[in-house]
């Protein structure tokens, strides 16, 4: 078992490779990237804004300068071919940054580039490499320089300084997002406790219900219990969980009926006033509304499952065995059947827990929850790769753990299963 | 030749057990009329006639383009047909048409014949009221049947056959073959579905087929991981070792023995399967991504009553409309499973 | 043992649950003293003393200069207060956006959100202010303004009382770093990099005098430069672009305003404050009379529309914009009991008319291509579309047909007339064309092809076009609708002039700029807001002039020449738009002026002229539990003109 798991493990790696890759690759094929949105977002800016900050007139402002496009390309590391894009991605290929142009006198030996008003470096030729100092004299060692042209009319040397910068996920590093600015890994952090609240709350509250509920379905099978919870969690199936949630806020949110419970959100707003005690009743009091839209549609699937597959285990031969040995019906139910019957609920698992932690767009657009499905979402929609990405390598790893898990699941249920 | 008549044998005593499944039995045969019938909608749910008498002259509305003109109606373009009855009725002059049983097309906007604001509620004349521009929401629900159901049934099939082959490979064969397919799946299940959607439709415009198609390569992966599952446990089982040491080759152990006894999740998981493609038709619609419009689709009309939950006939009667559906293709997929079972009594004692 | 481990689980579950149903009755106890708690801030750490420099001359701005500007040929002018002289300080209003913003920057990239927008005209301040109905300058952090006889550069005297907020004075250098920013290439802004690039670096004449000079003569280049904020050059100077970029992400360097952010009270993703300074050094001017009242101004984000209207009438939004007719009439109809707090005037409902110059909207065609580059076809089109079917059964007669192309301000030509929907017209001006024949389906052939058009749309929009389609098809053409990504129909339309037929609303502009969006030089580059691409002699000529008229009244005129000629050339079927500006519903704890947003304004003028009316709101929290009370509905609908007639003024030089 021990060398399964191993190997499983290792197993993961080009897995991992062959994910990364292909999502990378597809990424660069959708239309509408993140430059050519900045290059739309910048155009639009010069059409419609109006008053004061413009209003795009003349020539010069249809055409965004070619300069500005180069500094853009750098920018979202367009100057890099594809393959070198995801190697500085893995975190393995330096990425030039802060790139200045310096222009040499013809014939100098060094040239003075203002940085900012406070801070100006010096860039010298020696022989035919380039090297940059500090003003006092001493070597600049972030800073990097190399030949870029030579110009055109006068033949003096173009350079351009840089610094390097090594930064990847294999550095544990899931990079910046475009539109935040921001440190992909701090969103994520900001926002995960909450999706994973109502994940897990969720995930373990439908386990909670759907077994027993199974369980109880399949013993009484065909009978008026049965047709009934079937109709109800039927109903809560084809109820999608954003629209019962809208639903709920309506009459349950006292803006327009009952002042039950709040208006969404995934505390109040002065939760930082109340004491421990007040704080877990107002925590509870926003959790029951959101959980219940997040729950309904898992409920139909797992009870169902839970009973087809108690019903499944109850007709075969072990337990009419187990009944003949005399053993009582509680014993036979959950000692034997039931263990057997959780099998196929195993192998969802790690699934579900990939699923409920990755949260819901609608719904949390609906309860004004700031989870991970809205910050995805909007990265998708806004083409911030780099969080689209980051979320791709959770996503993955979280998968295949739970690939995994359910696999373990499987031969701690079931004895006669051994992976080998 | 033998095998032959045992399995047809089979299928007939399966056949025949399913029938006792009285809900099962009900719901398959309802289903199918249904969906037979929504074919044939044109001529049921219809603004134009079947069937009409002008002058002497018989026409067929229903099939063919006419003009107002032809028949004295002072309008631009084609005739406005139930008016036309009106006048036919008052002038008492021999002429008649014979109109489809409920008088209104789906993509009809009803704006100057309603008598307040669209949506308007139900009432004797709509039966599930009007969407937001005077559209007939009954009219739009039965042909959106026939579209989303269609859409479903064919991304089920071909998405489970799919699924349910490459999961039995892996569970049977298991060892490397299990691993190196497995790996090929988690790649493959990676791909993000939102932009590869973006990326299509912004080459072609999205149509039924390209939908079905895409939504089949995005849906069997989730099946089989239980296939594979059910595959690993049944090939530990004594009947299994006995079919194999009788010289049954893989294809008939995978096949013929196990499969009748891995059934369980894909019979269990099918509805909901279904209804979550229905689902799944809704989403698109959300993102853009659905059918063009004015197509109509069960996801336009829940998107319209989720912009204003006050017109509860938008919401309600789309969704009621699915969980019929979901409890229908339940009770079938109840029935197929008892049918299959092989033992006597699958109920405790 | 098994079945212990299963009951355990519930066990735990349902105490849990017992124990919260319980407590709810008991946590929901009002805290209004937080929600209400407000005060004023100061975040002064320089102590400057009051006025000038002494050591500065008065011709070089100091102590004095008052006196001698007018001889030395500086203008200044004081602008016009909206606000009332009853406001009282305090209080707190909680205005709603749809997203948070991606950054607080007021330049570089994704700087440009509306939540910014807003913020920014709260914190920081421009040289110039604009008088909304004369349309001159007034004076704001620049005190007096100079322009050369050539009309190239700009000079303007900084006020010696104006301190930033952590107490510095405002100094001349501090123009010169705003305007460095934006010419910045690390600011990785390209639209503010050429805008402002068509300055020469401005040149400080001493602590308080600044001088800039453009290079194009064009009287938008003393807009743009006057209206650019200043921020504190103290901060802006130890920093180049790029390290403003990552630096002030999400924070902001002391302003002039008379708010300050405070990043204690930011929830990122949530909400936003601002709060009031004590010591704003405008505070005392005339022309800021009842302005900046709110102790605090929040912004929180909600994305769902309708959660915000359930926020809205629970009372946790203090106001709420109806943006749909079918809302406005139905659901906030004040005779429906159902809407209790409407019912009994604890909401009260407003529908403002004042001078906003409106935006128009309406389907763009294109002439470059066929068929519309026939001018019959466009008219066809303009006459089959049935806005006012539209515009009575689907809003409510909320609406009114759209004549101009420069609808609702001064720049709208006079008794313009109103296409209506004639489709006998329509197909007369079609069978002109060359379309008469039907095919046996239909649909109009000529040259044995059908007439048929594609066009892109988003979901939003849908319910107005396929009534649309319906329309065409009566005569005989094909309409397809098909969605696209926002993304792909700008690049079409904008950028690759590659569509048929296309609904476009823009807003109106203050200073139109009738060059980009008619002249023929814009027709066919991308890019440009001339989509449709209107080429015309005459609108050329027009443009052309117009860029160095200096005079407001000159440029209305040719503003009104040009609207004329473009609704007989047809390049868009006009839509419909609201004659008034605001439709808002808001709870009845506000005190406000008699115009309510003042001459031109609009939402975002109510934190500004609005105030907290503290007995007010206290009776309507009274009256949320007691049905008893009622407070009276006011006037519904408020007109400007109504409230200040018009006054005798020439809008003269800018």
């Amino acid at each position: 078992m021990t060398t399964y798991i191993i190997r499983r493990l290792l197993l993961m790696i080009p897995t991992f490779f062959g994910i990364t890759i292909l999502v990378f690759s597809i990424l660069q094929m959708v239309p509408g990237g993140p430059y050519e949105q900045e290059l739309l977002r910048i155009r639009s800016q010069m059409m419609l804004t109006g008053e004061g900050g413009g209003g795009g007139g003349d020539m010069a402002m249809v055409e965004i300068p070619e300069e500005a496009k180069v500094r853009l390309k750098e920018f979202y590391g367009l100057n890099y071919p594809a393959p070198v894009r995801y190697l500085i991605w893995l975190g393995v290929w330096p990425k030039e940054i802060d790139n200045h142009e310096v222009a040499f006198e013809l014939g100098a030996t060094e040239s003075i580039f203002k940085l900012k008003k406070t801070e100006s470096l010096l860039v010298r030729a020696e022989d035919e490499e380039f090297a940059v100092y500090n003003m006092d004299g001493t070597a600049a060692d972030k800073w990097h320089a190399r030949l870029l042209s030579y110009d055109d009319v006068t033949g003096a040397p173009n350079v351009k300084i840089y610094k390097r910068r090594l930064r990847g996920i294999l550095l544990g590093n899931l990079g910046v997002s475009y539109k935040y600015a921001e440190p992909v890994w701090t969103l994520i952090k900001e926002r995960i406790h909450i999706s994973a609240y109502f994940g897990l709350i969720s995930f373990f509250l439908s386990y909670l219900v759907c077994i027993p509920l199974g369980i109880a379905k399949a013993l009484r099978h065909g009978s008026k219990f049965d047709t009934i919870s079937s109709v109800i969690v039927f109903v809560g199936y084809s109820t999608p969980g954003w629209i019962l949630g809208a639903l709920l806020l309506v009459y349950f949110g006292g803006g327009s009926f009952w002042d039950v419970f709040p208006l969404g959100e995934f505390r109040s707003e002065y939760f930082e006033y109340m004491n421990f005690f007040e704080k877990i009743v107002d925590q509870l009091h926003h959790t029951i509304l959101p959980v219940i839209a997040y729950m309904v549609a898992a409920f139909a699937t797992l009870t169902v499952l839970m009973k087809n597959s108690l019903l499944e285990n109850l007709s075969q031969d072990y337990v009419r065995t187990a009944f003949a040995k005399g053993l009582s019906e509680k014993r036979v139910v959950f000692f034997h059947t039931v263990r057997n019957s959780l099998i196929p609920i195993a192998t969802g698992i790690g699934g579900l827990l990939g699923v409920w932690l990755a949260g819901s767009y609608l719904i949390e657009k609906v309860f004004n929850i700031q989870g991970i499905g809205l910050l995805s979402y909007m990265a998708v929609i806004n083409r911030d790769y780099p969080i689209v990405m980051g979320f791709m390598v959770i996503g993955t790893v979280i998968r295949l753990l739970g690939n995994l898990t359910s696999d373990m699941c499987y031969a701690a249920i079931d004895p006669r299963i051994r992976f080998k | 030749m033998s095998r032959k008549t045992t399995s047809q044998s089979i299928m007939e005593k399966r056949w025949r057990k399913f029938k006792t499944m009285k809900r099962g039995y009900y719901s398959l045969w309802l289903l199918v009329s249904l969906y037979i019938i929504s074919f044939l909608l044109p001529l049921l749910i219809n603004n134009k006639p079947l069937m009409l008498k002008y002058e002497g002259e018989l026409f067929f509305p229903v099939f063919q383009y006419h003009a107002g003109e032809k028949f004295g109606q002072v309008v631009h373009g084609e005739a406005r047909y139930r008016d036309l009855q009106v006048t036919f009725r008052e002038a008492g002059e021999g002429n008649w048409m014979l109109m489809p049983l409920y008088p209104y097309h789906p993509n009809e906007s009803l704006l100057s014949e309603l008598p307040s604001e669209p949506p308007t509620e139900p009432n004797g004349t709509h039966f599930l009221g009007t969407d937001n521009r005077g559209r007939d929401v009954f009219a739009r629900l039965l042909y959106g049947f026939n579209i989303t159901l269609s859409f479903a049934l064919v991304v089920a099939l071909f998405a489970y056959t799919i699924g349910i082959s490459i999961g039995a490979i892996l569970g049977f064969f298991g060892g490397k073959v299990d691993i190196i397919g497995q790996r090929f799946i988690e790649i493959f299940s990676a791909i993000p579905f939102l932009y590869t959607m973006i990326i299509i439709s912004s080459i072609i415009q999205p149509n039924f087929f390209l939908l079905t198609l895409v939504m089949t390569c995005f849906g069997w992966m989730g099946m089989t991981y239980y296939i594979r599952g059910e595959f690993y446990r049944e090939k530990a089982r004594d009947y299994v070792s006995a079919a194999v040491s009788m010289g049954a080759n893989n294809r008939r152990v995978m096949f013929r023995h196990i499969m009748p006894n891995a059934l369980t999740p894909v019979i269990t998981f099918m509805p909901f399967a279904v209804i979550a493609y229905i689902g799944t038709l809704v989403g698109l619609d959300f993102l853009g991504f659905g059918l063009a419009p004015p197509t109509p689709s069960w996801g336009e009309l829940v998107n319209q009553g989720v912009a204003d939950i006050r017109y509860w006939w938008l919401v309600v009667s789309p969704m009621a409309a699915s969980f019929c559906t979901l409890l229908m293709i339940t009770f079938i997929g109840e029935a197929i499973r008892e049918a299959f079972d092989p033992k006597v009594y699958s109920r405790l004692r | 043992m098994i079945l212990w481990r299963k009951v355990t689980p519930f066990a735990v579950l349902a105490l849990l649950l017992a124990a919260a149903v319980t407590l709810l009755n008991c946590g929901g106890g009002g805290d209004v003293p937080i929600s209400m708690r407000t005060k004023p801030i100061s975040v002064m750490i320089f102590d400057t003393p009051p006025g000038a420099d002494p050591a500065v001359s008065a011709e070089l701005g100091g102590a004095g200069f008052e006196e001698i500007a007018e001889s030395l040929g500086f203008s200044t002018n004081v602008g016009r207060s909206f606000g009332s002289p009853l406001a009282k300080k305090g209080g707190r209003f909680v205005q709603r956006f749809t997203e948070f913003p991606s950054t607080l920057r007021l330049e570089g990239k994704d700087s440009n959100s509306a939540v910014i927008t807003a913020i920014g005209g709260l914190v920081y301040e421009t040289l110039l202010g604009l008088d909304a109905e004369t349309l001159e300058w007034t004076r704001n952090l620049a005190s007096h303004w100079k322009i050369s006889d050539d009309k190239m550069t700009f000079t303007y005297r900084i006020s010696p009382d104006a301190r930033w907020s952590d107490g510095r004075p405002v100094v001349a250098q501090d123009v010169v770093a705003s305007w460095r920013l934006r010419v910045d290439e690390g600011i990785l802004e390209p639209y503010s990099n050429t805008l402002f690039g068509r300055y020469t670096e401005p040149r400080v004449l001493s602590k308080y005098l600044v001088e800039v000079t453009t290079t194009e003569l064009n009287w938008r280049h003393f807009l743009y430069f006057s209206s650019m904020t200043i921020m504190p050059a103290h901060h802006l100077d130890e920093i180049s672009g790029a390290e403003y970029l990552e630096k002030y992400q999400f924070d902001m360097m002391p302003g002039t305003g008379p708010y300050v952010f405070v990043k204690d009270k930011m929830r990122k993703g949530k909400s936003l404050t601002l709060v009031r300074r004590t010591d704003w050094w405008q505070s005392g001017y005339e022309e800021n009379v009842g302005n900046a009242n709110f102790d605090e101004i929040k912004y929180v984000i909600i994305q769902d529309d309708r959660l915000t209207l359930e926020k809205f009438k629970k009372g946790e939004l203090d106001y709420y914009i109806v943006s749909r007719a079918q809302w406005w009439v139905q659901e906030f109809d004040t005779a429906d009991p159902a809407f209790d707090y409407l019912h009994r005037g604890l909401i009260q409902k407003r529908k403002i008319f004042n001078h906003r110059v409106k935006g128009i909207g309406g389907l763009a065609m294109n002439m470059r291509r066929a068929p519309f580059n026939d001018i019959r076809i466009r008219k066809a089109f303009q006459k089959l579309w049935n806005r006012e079917l539209l515009m009575e059964s689907l809003f409510f007669n909320e609406y009114e047909a759209m004549r101009s192309y420069y609808p609702g301000g001064q720049y709208e030509a006079p008794d313009l007339p109103v296409v209506h929907h004639d489709p006998g017209g329509a197909v007369e001006l079609l069978r002109q064309a060359g379309w008469a024949e039907r095919n046996s389906d239909g649909w109009l052939v000529k040259n044995g092809k059908i007439f048929e058009l594609d066009m892109s749309i988003d979901q939003t929009v849908e319910r107005i076009f396929t009534p649309f389609q319906e329309d065409l098809a009566r005569v005989g053409i094909k309409l397809n609708l098909r969605y696209v990504t926002p993304q792909t129909m700008f690049k079409n339309v904008m950028n690759d002039r590659d569509y048929d037929i296309h609904y476009q609303n823009w807003t109106g502009l203050t200073f139109p700029n009738p060059e980009s969006s008619f002249a023929s030089s814009m027709a066919d580059v991308g890019g440009t807001t001339n989509i449709t691409g209107v080429k015309n002699d005459r609108i050329d000529e027009i443009c052309a002039e117009y860029n160095v008229m200096y005079k407001a009244s000159d440029r209305i005129a040719a503003i009104q020449e040009i609207d004329r000629i473009l609704l007989d050339l047809t390049p868009y079927a006009l839509g419909w738009y609201a004659p008034y500006t605001l439709r808002l519903a808001y709870w009845n704890k506000f005190g406000y002026p008699d115009s309510y947003i003042g001459y031109s304004g609009d939402w975002s003028s109510l934190p500004i002229l609005w105030w907290f009316e503290p007995e007010q709101a206290l009776r309507t929290e009274a009256a949320k539990k007691d049905n008893s009370l009622t407070f009276p509905h006011g006037t519904t609908d408020v007109y400007f003109d109504d409230i200040h007639p018009p006054r005798e003024n020439s809008r003269e030089a800018l």
